[in-house]
């Protein structure tokens, strides 16, 4: 057994459907100008919800649209907190996150009577893609994924498209990037916010869909297990760009598929784990760096 | 600001316990009696307040200079890993040797803290971003140590290292429960703190670092190493809290041994509201809440999520600086309208 | 006459109890460009914003071609025919010009931006009033003199009547501000209404029609280009009552204590202009006035002689010493510089810390507040309550915090606080801008009483004060040193002309002592 196979990279797009899904989704809200560190916890929320409701309506794709309401009305409640009742951003993220991994688990047991997980009765199905399926490198490379996976290549040519060649992405960027300008056009910035953290919202739950449904087909207690972060730091890697911050998914996930990879050699997969991590913290640095070379005297600012 | 945020945090707890019909008063009195109606309820709630005075204190002094430690839980499980290490690589007189092994966990976590303080300092990069993605870093690096030179072979399940020397164990003061000295270590490193901070020339730049740098810069304070200094400062604590759960709780290092002290730290140090000395009562309430979820649990049979779901609540709301607004409006907005329907006017 | 386009009848804006307008009269005719000149505080911008809908008067009547209309906000104004464009930018950096000038009202199709289609309108608009722009490039990759001319677009997208502009050459390079002269003159000939504020008399003396001259609220002057001088406007703009009770020039002067040598440094981002080869000399015993309209270097000066900055070339000497290398604020502090900031808010206090912890900045660092590591908080009350009652700071009550203070009470404790301790070298920025008469007489008592042992740089744009306090004046322009004066004999026309950039035809008087190194 090789490590790097063909395998290895349909593992790649496997692992990395839900990274792209929520990192995507966030770059939507750090483009509006909020600062939005929710993503784990609406993760967890979507994957809940999604098997929750897949199971009670029998169908996987209502369930999956419902779970995608329910985390779009959660991301209001937390947008309500930031930005009209002023809330420090990450601080309340915290706290939704907190809640996500307490109200899980405590529907899972007071609704469901359930402790630790639940299986879930319907599961996204891998899709054959005719032509495709039979020739060989192409067939197992991008057949056999799910319809999520497929979707979430979209979202970088429909995000690019929105962003920046309709009039509501116009006004969505500049709301983030100089809100009194924004104002100034015309525009409601505050409007601006609630539709883009409510599209991030959506991107998660469809982030925690694919994790329950696509590939165990039930939930368990924690099963994000700090993707949300990692998608996270994505947002931030990627500064917030569509194209950059999709390639920086893409990459962690392999470097989560390596992971798998190597763990089945009994390698430590530990230290390869840390990779998107470190990256984002040299990322931020040299950034820095860029900045402080043009020769002032630095001031610290303040962030408080 | 905390009060409103705690009653809103019982509020919507209250209104999920209401819906899968279970009396909100009975859970609170289970939870108080679970915490503080016995002995060894009591020494449950010292056991958590330990480690959360501290994570409150850790969190307060990032704030004190205007900085946010989002990372605060890298640095504990950097200080867990040095803790136990020094608790079971080495030998040391019976008294001595905890202490090393605290101290040398609390100088890890401020090691650990001074990455995303002078990458802060020097180059600006945000240290909630950076000392947050270390925490990961921390875990990988700790995790693949123990895996691949440390592990106890004995157990195959959870990754943890081999037991500490007998001499490095903390042990507990108290006859029931895990009650280690740590308990008035960190009452003690709160006063301390809190009287450094308002009576020393060094605590009086790092306040004024946090209240407005720009000023404190002008002013020809060294603003850099202040943030350098607090942030270490508090990586320290961090450090110390992983140590001593390591050699306290657990006598070993064991995988994923922090149940969430970093954030818990938020909660606390909003909760203090700014005040130093102020961890000790948060942190004690909030080890009230970590106590009392296991009476939750056996007297109702419900899970100690709701705890959590409370605890999560609060955070949502506790920096919601405009909701105090909100509310006072709203009250405002209720006596007009019950002074128009009052039918003597 | 035709009817006026723009007529105003006795506007006036208050502030609090601070009027910045008072019975404004003024009617701008169609298609002439009508220039609004004065200080800094004059009232221009307030009044300019008042038509921009941007503040509502308290009295007074606003007719537009005769028809009195309420501008309650700017769009309202927009609707009937007002654009602005604002002195400081507020252009969107990542997105191209062309999406910052449709911003508002962005050409589309079935929800998506004919990007193509913006494009050609707005190289069509840019052609028809030959403000030349590359529609594709984005604004972060723009010149200063194309982020105008951008704003300019922006606001003649939208196509008003009457285009306002505050200052709009301030951060222009010569050649930029040429052309966009150029560009007004355009846009007039195609029958648009400009008003634009300037301090720069040779620009309102190359293209306006009508200029109307406004000092401390008031409409002093208005008056045909055809018919005034640039010296009558200078008379105008400055006021003739300055040469009040201003003190005895003092000869006695001690040693050079601060020397700064063919100092360059070079400018950061918009807005920010730079330091060209700027030499002075600062002696004991003497206030060094260093006048100019803002923006000329006065800020990057005070930031290089309190540390803040680091000079591109050129040496800076305290008391014969080179610490060109050495600066930082802490260096220059501990070697006696004090430093009152121009922005009292951002830079001088911590609003959100008592007065006290305010109070104590910097006596924090030596006996008796400071004792071993300790601050001895008996001594620390007694400094504060001490400065609260010789500076008369009030309320008094020193746990309370500094944000809770009037603007006028604040800089009472920031100069309060930098006096203390006897500096060498004080810097004062603005002491007294935004502060009630009262506080003002006290802070320039205090000034003139630490001269006696210490040198004084006050740099103001307020021309009384500087007059008054100055032995020796410097007049910066564009970043350099425009002339050093005396104040006896000088003449505020003179002043204002140096001011504006101009060297009077007759000569200044040049200082004996000190002089430009």
């Amino acid at each position: 057994m090789e490590i790097f196979t063909l395998s290895l990279i349909a593992s790649t797009f496997v692992a990395a459907t839900p990274l792209i899904w929520a990192a995507m989704g966030g770059l939507v809200s750090h483009q509006a100008g909020v600062f939005n560190f929710t993503l784990e916890g609406l993760m967890l929320f979507g994957a809940f919800f999604s098997v929750l409701f897949g199971t009670l309506t029998g169908n996987v794709w209502i369930g999956i649209l419902l779970s995608g309401c329910i985390c779009i009305a959660l991301s209001f409640v937390w947008g309500w907190v930031v930005i009209d009742l002023g809330a420090d951003q990450i601080i309340s993220a915290l706290g939704l996150i907190l809640l996500a991994q307490g109200g899980t688990v405590f529907m899972l047991n007071s609704m469901l009577g359930q402790g630790g997980g639940i299986f879930s009765t319907v599961q996204l199905d891998p899709i054959r893609i005719p032509l495709v399926h039979g020739v060989p490198v192409l067939g197992p490379l991008f057949s056999n994924h799910t319809a999520l996976t497929y979707l979430s290549w979209l979202l970088l040519p429909v995000f690019v498209f929105v962003l920046h060649l309709t009039p509501f992405g116009l006004s969505l960027r500049a709301a983030g990037e100089r809100p009194e300008a924004a104002e100034a056009a015309g525009i409601n910035v505050r409007l601006m916010r609630y539709i883009a953290v409510a599209i991030t919202g959506f991107c998660c739950a469809m982030a925690g869909s694919q994790l329950a449904l696509g590939l165990l087909a039930m939930f368990t207690d924690n099963m994000t297990a700090g993707r949300g972060i990692i998608a996270f730091a994505a947002v931030i890697f990627g500064r917030h760009r569509p194209l950059p911050v999709f390639l920086v998914a893409l990459f962690f996930g392999f470097a989560g598929a390596l992971t798998d990879r190597l763990q089945g050699f009994g390698l430590p997969s530990e230290l390869l784990l840390t990779l998107p991590y470190v990256l984002t913290v040299l990322a931020l640095a040299a950034a820095g760096a860029r900045s402080v070379f043009k020769g002032l005297v630095s001031v610290p600012s303040s962030n408080a | 600001m905390p009060l409103i945020a705690t009653v809103a945090g019982l509020l919507i707890t209250s209104l999920l316990l209401l819906s899968i019909e279970v009396n909100p008063l009975n859970v609170y009195a289970a939870l108080l009696r679970g915490a503080l109606g016995s002995l060894f309820g009591v020494s449950s709630t010292l056991r958590w307040a330990t480690p959360l005075i501290l994570a409150g204190l850790a969190v307060s002094i990032g704030f004190k200079a205007g900085l946010f430690n989002a990372g605060l839980s890298g640095q504990i499980y950097v200080g867990g890993f040095v803790g136990s290490l020094i608790g079971f690589s080495i030998t040391l007189p019976w008294g001595l040797h905890p202490v090393a092994a605290i101290l040398g966990g609390g100088v890890a976590g401020a090691l650990w803290a001074f990455i995303p303080a002078i990458l802060r300092r020097y180059l600006g990069a945000s240290e909630i971003v950076t000392s947050l993605m270390l925490w990961y870093v921390a875990i990988g690096v700790a995790d693949f140590l123990v895996r691949q030179f440390f592990r106890d072979p004995t157990s195959a399940a959870f990754l943890m290292s081999v037991k500490v020397m007998p001499s490095a164990v903390l042990p507990s003061i108290f006859p029931v429960g895990n009650v280690s000295v740590m308990l008035f270590a960190s009452i003690g490193a709160s006063l301390l703190l809190s009287y450094l901070s308002a009576r020393s020339r060094l605590g009086y730049e790092v306040r004024m670092t946090g209240a407005n740098p720009r000023f404190a810069h002008y002013s020809g304070v060294p603003t850099g190493q202040r943030l350098v200094l607090a942030f270490c400062i508090s990586g320290f604590l961090g450090g110390l809290i992983g140590a001593s759960e390591s050699i306290g709780i657990n006598q070993r290092f064991v995988s994923q041994f922090d149940p969430g002290f970093g954030f818990d730290g938020f909660l606390v140090a909003l909760l203090a509201n700014g005040s130093l000395a102020g961890c000790i009562p948060a942190g004690l309430f909030l080890g009230v809440l970590k106590a009392g979820g296991a009476e939750v649990e056996r007297a109702l049979g419900l899970s100690k999520s709701i705890i959590w779901i409370l605890q999560g609540s609060i955070i949502l709301f506790v920096s919601a600086h405009r909701l105090r607004f909100l509310l006072s409006r709203l009250a405002s907005q209720l006596r007009r309208a019950r002074w128009k329907s009052s039918p003597s006017r | 006459m035709p009817t006026p386009i723009i007529q105003l009848i006795g506007v006036t804006k208050k502030f609090g109890s601070f009027i910045a307008n008072q019975a404004i009269d003024l009617a701008v005719q169609p298609s002439e460009i009508h220039a609004i000149v004065g200080e800094n505080g004059a009232g221009k911008s307030t009044l300019m914003k008042t038509l921009a809908g941007l503040h509502l008067p308290e009295e007074g009547r606003i007719l537009l071609r005769g028809e009195e209309v309420l501008l309650g906000n700017p769009e309202i104004a927009m609707r009937h025919g007002i654009g602005m464009v604002h002195q400081h930018f507020s252009l969107i950096e990542s997105l191209t010009v062309t999406e910052n000038v449709v911003l508002s009202n962005p050409p589309q199709r079935g929800g998506v931006f004919r990007k193509r289609h913006a494009e050609q309108l707005v190289r069509e608009l840019g052609d028809r009033y030959g403000l030349t722009v590359d529609p594709r490039r984005r604004i972060a990759d723009c010149r200063v003199g194309v982020q105008q001319r951008t704003e300019i677009l922006k606001a003649l997208y939208r196509n008003p009547d009457v285009l306002i502009l505050d200052e709009p050459t301030a951060v222009l390079t010569p050649q930029e501000a040429r052309s966009l002269m150029e560009n007004l003159r355009t846009l007039r000939d195609n029958g648009k209404t400009i008003i634009f504020i300037t301090h720069k008399l040779q620009e309102v003396m190359a293209i306006a029609d009508r200029v109307t001259v406004m000092r401390a609220g008031r409409i002093v002057l208005e008056t045909e280009i055809s018919k005034t001088s640039p010296n009558a406007l200078a008379v105008a703009m400055v006021g003739h009552e300055i040469h009040a009770e201003r003190k005895e020039h003092r000869p006695d002067l001690g040693n050079k204590l601060l020397e700064l040598d063919h100092v360059t440094c070079s400018a950061d981002g918009v807005g920010g202009s730079s330091l060209h080869d700027v030499s002075m000399t600062l002696r004991a015993g003497e206030v060094l006035g260093v006048a100019g309209v803002e923006g000329n270097g006065q800020s990057e000066l005070v930031e290089i002689v309190t540390g803040l900055r680091l000079p591109n070339s050129g040496t800076v000497r305290l008391k014969g010493v080179d610490v060109t290398k050495a600066s930082s604020p802490a260096a220059m502090r501990s070697l006696g510089v004090a430093h009152i900031p121009e922005n009292r808010i951002s830079t001088g206090l911590a609003t959100t810390a008592p007065l006290m912890d305010n109070l104590i900045m910097g006596v924090h660092r030596s006996a008796p507040v400071a004792r071993g590591i300790w601050i001895d908080q008996d001594a620390a009350r007694d400094h504060a309550r001490k400065l609260v009652q010789e500076f008369d700071v009030r309320p008094g009550d020193i746990r309370a915090d500094a944000g809770s203070l009037s603007g006028g009470n604040m800089q009472k404790a920031i100069v309060a606080r930098e006096l203390t301790g006897d500096p060498e070298i004080i810097v004062a920025a603005h002491p007294t801008r935004g502060v009630d008469i009262g506080a003002a007489e006290f802070i320039y008592e205090q000034l003139l009483r630490r001269r006696d042992k210490a040198a004084v740089l006050l740099v103001s744009s307020d021309l009384d004060e500087v007059l008054r306090l100055s032995d020796r004046i410097v007049v910066m322009y564009r970043g350099s040193v425009m002339a050093e004066v005396l104040p006896q004999g000088l003449t505020s026309e003179t002043l204002g002309l140096l001011m504006a950039g101009i060297k009077p035809a007759g000569g200044v008087a040049a200082p004996g002592a000190g002089g430009v190194a």
